[in-house]
């Protein structure tokens, strides 16, 4: 039986992901999150995402990259 | 009549191209963190937007393009890329037991380590370095990692890499905790550097 509600869903998923592994809270979570539609786009952004977002963010693909991918799916059209 | 339909077609088709290729940057950086190389990220990249074309038609418009997109990354990567590693350390890192990591993770506690709420500490950390970390971590752990940076919710990612939403649940916070971790040494080690060089109270 799933104890998580809508209200409580995005704190649940923020203290499962802050505290040491809880397996339990990972069952009710993921049961929640399966069958919720609305829930289903819920996730957590704190500052470690960011960072990890940040860290790539000035990689961009390199032109001739671009230039060879553009070559190739011409035909497909 | 038939030059109409043909037209149409063609905007079509340029407009998926110009909605895909918009995605390019996105996908070329996560497949650079994910292969941990310039050249296999370009074939990786290339390889996708091939499938992707071919395949348009099971495209579903109005649907995510880019979770569609990334799906055929880290499918792509997972059937042809991640065999062709070389590198023993992937291997090893892949056959680490999850639990196992773990305890060594938790080893170290992050929250205490500097006494400072994580967003202070994370301010430490230079993107090189977070890099660094992200690459030694484990290939499904790095692959959640990423994915949830990109914005994706756990049921997408869940779709996308063919598991149920509690693995991907448990890889993140694994994943996380590795990386808290990791990062907060960094910091750790800045800290007495900085110490060092230009003594001060803290």
């Amino acid at each position: 039986m799933s104890t998580i509600g809508c209200g409580d869903c995005l704190d649940k998923l923020a203290e499962f992901l802050e505290k040491d592994f809880d397996p339990a809270l990972a069952a009710e979570l993921s049961a929640h999150l399966e069958e919720c539609v609305g829930c289903s786009k819920t996730r957590v952004e704190d500052a470690l995402v960011r960072k990890v977002r940040d860290c790539n963010a000035h990689e961009s693909a390199p032109p001739a990259l671009r230039e060879r991918i553009i070559e190739r799916i011409e035909p497909t059209r | 009549m038939a030059k109409a339909a043909v037209g149409t077609g063609g905007g079509q088709a340029d407009a998926f191209e110009a909605d895909a290729l918009s995605f390019l940057d996105a996908l070329y950086r996560t497949a650079l963190r994910m292969t941990r190389s310039e050249a296999e990220a370009e074939d990786l990249v290339q390889e996708t937007y091939i499938r992707a074309f071919r395949f348009k038609d099971q495209f579903q418009p109005g649907t995510n393009l880019k979770a569609w997109l990334f799906r055929i990354l880290t499918n792509t990567f997972i059937n042809q890329f991640r065999r062709r590693k070389t590198q023993p350390q992937t291997t090893e890192l892949d056959d680490v037991d999850e639990s196992a990591l773990y305890r060594q993770m938790t080893g170290a506690s992050a929250t205490s380590t500097l006494g400072q709420p994580e967003s202070v500490v994370l301010d430490q950390v230079v993107d090189t370095e977070v890099t660094e970390a992200l690459e030694e971590l484990p290939e499904k752990f790095r692959t959640v990692v990423l994915l949830d940076s990109e914005g994706f919710s756990y049921k997408e990612m869940a779709e996308m890499l063919q598991i149920p939403i509690g693995t991907v649940m448990s890889r993140l916070h694994r994943g996380r905790k590795f990386l808290q971790k990791r990062l907060y040494d960094v910091a750790l080690d800045r800290g007495i550097a900085a110490a060092r060089s230009m003594p001060r109270p803290t």
